[in-house]
């Protein structure tokens, strides 16, 4: 220890006392905020809003007219952009910046996971949002003196403030990791203001209505069955914003597939479970049509990006598989093989549900099965051919996530085809031409009960899939021969 | 026998038709500093980044203490440090803050955090500027703290890409003694750079590569023992320096001749009996000799041989 460090030992102590527990990330977001520029900025802004709402009250309404509950609406109006679009725009921008410097990866070498480096960014948006919230607080104190609204109503209000701006947060963060790799960030900063936007817009909205129906909104929402949907919604969301934003930091090498996977068969658990537990038996068979057409659209992401991960496991996650029961873990494996094995057996799951509670007896369960039969089918048939394309592309092509998404948009662009055929005779009809426009035959089959155009579609999924086999074989001798690899290691 | 440090077997990484790297295979000892030279574009970024685990080779495998970087990527990310060519400074916090972060992101806890930002600034010369914000320090200053920070949690291994880049010619000095210190306290050190000259008075072993591939790799006294067959000489002469240079031009094996105020510097390629004849010949010719040196081949030299000039 030199003379002059034991000259100063305040100095050390002052600024390494803050405790081990923190996370570091939100330590220095935080540190770095509030020594630099943006703070004073957002100070700034945050009291000129507060100086706007007292002052447009003032002017706008009348003294005599003038109630809490007015008060309190002008309140939110200038306090949900900065909870809902400042700080979950700073801890995106946070987050770009951090993948496009390079810094990103410095910090993955560390010990730090990609789930504690978005933990950090999104604690660094909640310190900022407790400091909005403490700077607002007079003037929803102020709401409440003038009465016209009661306690609980704040309360709500701010509760619904805080959940909102965490999955903001989450979901700013999430897309910003996601298109970090666009060269122009600014095509990303103005997606993410888009969509941050929209939903304060949304918000504010919901708020409204909240108030002037106030009894309506509390019985629908403050019962057992309300809460249940919207507290397990609210976490499906987050949860899936959080997994896309720690996917993004993730290695190549790691597993990133287990997690969606888990997540959705999750989901899909979940809605039947809620549906037997919310309602009345005599409504099961309804619920579970539900079921079927929310399982089918929920998972059109999940199966098209099972099918177009890298055929292969890399060494280190053949390395971690299970030696117990390695078959039971196939299908939730990444490689696209696996994926269309794991959206095969949904399919099936799904549509069997959907088959059995077409024999109720409302008109919904006979409605919604070609519904949810089309949407199945076609699902599988673009995420088996997907994983045919993907799987034929030379590694450096396929690598790159864009071709993902650009191998599925150009299957689908093949679909209008047709139109331009049909389009010099003058004729718009069905015919089997359309076999791969989705939309199209659905409504189709919908309208005429005109099933055939499903067993083709299901003859292409087979044919596929038997195109596939090699793959699907490779699919299971990969996981057994990691597994045994690993026994015979240990 | 404890397993090499860094074991490079096979690895190749390709960006759509470019072969960036192909096929690179050589080994670091503890203790050892490896120059790792090449030209722009010749894949040393690729392969430092494969081996930080930052990137996937399409092929091969990299060990660190026998741990394979593919299979046990975060066991090997505790025993290396990566400090990549850029330098990205967060904003707005301090020296002290910033390694305060990375001991935190480390796993360091407590006293041991505090006494290895503590040490570890000392150990780069940062104590007086710990207050300072690091987007204020000097580009010289910022490589130090970019040092410290890659320290923190004492790799075996410390993988850097070209550290020198940018830095004035005290700022090098200085940087130079810190990785000889480290390499004292038995760290491996892998450097990539441009400057030959100052990676030669660190380095006890270099891997040179070209488009990917290796050209050559081994510690200086391999190299210069695979180059035996190649001498650098000077000949220091009394008088008659034109017909010297005369003689020694159509010597056979003797290339890359020059005249200065120092004597006649060449190259011969030959044996030391062939080198005897030279000698000998040149005195039964009457040139006034009074110094016939063979120069100690330097990794500038044995770099310029090796690729023959062609790379730069």
């Amino acid at each position: 220890m030199s003379s002059q460090d034991r000259a100063s030992p305040d100095l050390w102590v002052s600024a390494l006392r803050m405790p081990d527990q923190l996370n570091p990330v939100m330590l220095r977001e935080t540190q770095s905020l509030y020594k630099g520029r943006v703070f004073p900025i957002f100070l700034i802004l945050v009291l000129a809003c507060m100086v706007l709402t007292s002052g447009i009250f003032l002017f706008q309404f009348s003294p005599r007219g003038a109630t809490g509950l007015e008060f309190l609406q002008v309140t939110i109006s200038f306090l949900a952009p900065i909870l809902l679009v400042l700080i979950p725009l700073q801890a995106g921008q946070s987050m770009t910046q951090e993948l496009k410097d390079g810094s990103g990866s410095v910090l993955l070498m560390s010990g730090l996971s990609p789930q504690r480096i978005v933990a950090g960014k999104i604690q660094a948006g909640l310190l900022q949002m407790a400091v909005a919230l403490g700077l607002f607080s007079p003037l929803i104190a102020v709401s409440y003196l003038l009465r016209g609204t009661d306690a609980l109503l704040i309360l709500g209000i701010i509760i619904a403030s805080v959940f909102a701006n965490l999955l903001a947060t989450t979901m700013a963060v999430a897309v910003s990791a996601q298109l970090a790799a666009l060269k122009r960030p600014i095509i990303a900063a103005l997606i993410i203001v888009l969509g941050l936007g929209l939903g304060t817009l949304s918000f504010l909205i919901q708020f409204e209505e909240i108030i002037v129906y106030a009894p309506v909104w509390t019985g629908m929402i403050l019962t057992p069955t309300g809460l249940t949907i919207l507290t397990c919604s609210y976490l499906a969301c987050l949860v899936l914003a959080w997994l896309i934003a720690t996917a993004a930091l993730t290695h190549p090498n790691e597993n990133r597939a287990t997690a969606f996977r888990i997540y959705h068969s999750t989901v899909l658990l979940l809605i039947p479970a809620l549906v037997f537990l919310l309602t009345p038996t005599k409504d099961w068979l309804t619920g579970l049509v539900s079921w079927g057409m929310t399982g089918a659209v929920i998972s059109i992401p999940f199966f098209f990006s099972a099918c177009t991960d890298a055929p292969g496991l890399s060494p280190r996650v053949r390395a971690h598989v299970p030696q117990r029961f390695p078959s039971f873990s196939v299908l939730f494996l990444p490689g696209c093989g696996r994926g269309l094995v794991y959206a095969l057996s949904w399919s099936l799951v799904l549509w069997g549900t959907a088959t059995l509670a077409s024999s109720g007896t409302h008109y919904l369960h006979r409605q919604l099965l070609p519904y949810v039969t089309g949407i199945l089918l076609y699902t599988l048939l673009y995420s088996a051919a997907s994983c045919t394309v993907r799987s034929r592309l030379p590694l450096h092509i396929s690598r790159n996530w864009i071709t993902r998404l650009l191998t599925l948009f150009l299957l689908l662009l093949l679909c209008f085809v047709p139109f331009l055929i049909q389009a010099p005779f003058g004729s718009m009809e069905w015919n089997i031409l359309h076999i791969g426009n989705p939309f199209f035959t659905i409504a189709y089959v919908g309208e005429r009960n005109a099933y055939f155009a499903f067993v083709l579609v299901a003859l292409a999924i087979v044919l596929l899939t038997f195109t596939n086999r090699r793959l699907l074989r490779s699919s299971w001798t990969e996981v057994r021969e990691s597994a045994s690899a690993k026994g015979s290691r240990s | 026998m404890s397993p090499t440090l860094l074991a490079l077997e096979g690895i190749s990484r390709s960006f759509g038709k470019l072969k960036a790297v192909n096929d690179l295979s050589f080994s670091v000892e503890a203790g050892q500093i490896y120059g790792f030279i090449g030209p722009n574009g010749s894949g040393k970024t690729t392969t430092m980044r494969i081996l930080a685990t930052l990137d996937l080779p399409d092929d091969g495998d990299a060990f660190i203490h026998g741990d394979s970087i593919l299979v046990e990527p975060r066991k090997v990310r505790t025993r290396i440090g990566f400090m990549p060519d850029s330098f990205h400074p967060y904003r707005g916090i301090d020296v002290v803050e910033y390694l305060d972060f990375f001991a935190r992101a480390y796993g360091l806890r407590g006293h041991q955090r505090i006494q290895t930002v503590r040490s570890v600034s000392s150990f780069c010369g940062l104590l007086e500027f710990k207050e300072r914000r690091i987007t204020d320090l000097s580009k010289g200053m910022g490589q130090r703290l970019h040092l410290a920070k890659t320290l923190l949690h004492d790799p075996d291994l410390l993988i850097l890409d070209e550290p020198a880049a940018g830095l004035d010619p005290r700022a090098r000095i200085e940087f130079r003694e810190l990785l000889k210190e480290l390499s004292a306290h038995g760290k491996g050190i892998l450097i990539s750079s441009h400057i030959l000259s100052e990676l030669g008075e660190i380095c006890d072993g270099a891997v040179v590569i070209e488009k990917g591939k290796k050209i050559v790799a081994g510690t200086i006294d391999e190299m210069s023992r695979k180059s035996k067959d190649h001498h650098r000489l000077r000949v220091k002469i009394i008088e008659k320096k034109e017909d010297a240079e005369r003689f020694f031009l159509t010597q056979p094996g003797v290339r890359e001749l020059t005249v200065g105020a120092e004597g006649i510097h060449f190259d011969f390629e030959g044996d030391k009996t062939e080198l005897a004849r030279l000698l000998e010949r040149a005195v039964r010719s009457g040139l006034p000799l009074y110094e016939f040196h063979q120069l100690d081949a330097d990794l500038e030299e044995i770099f310029m041989r090796t690729t023959e000039g062609r790379l730069q």
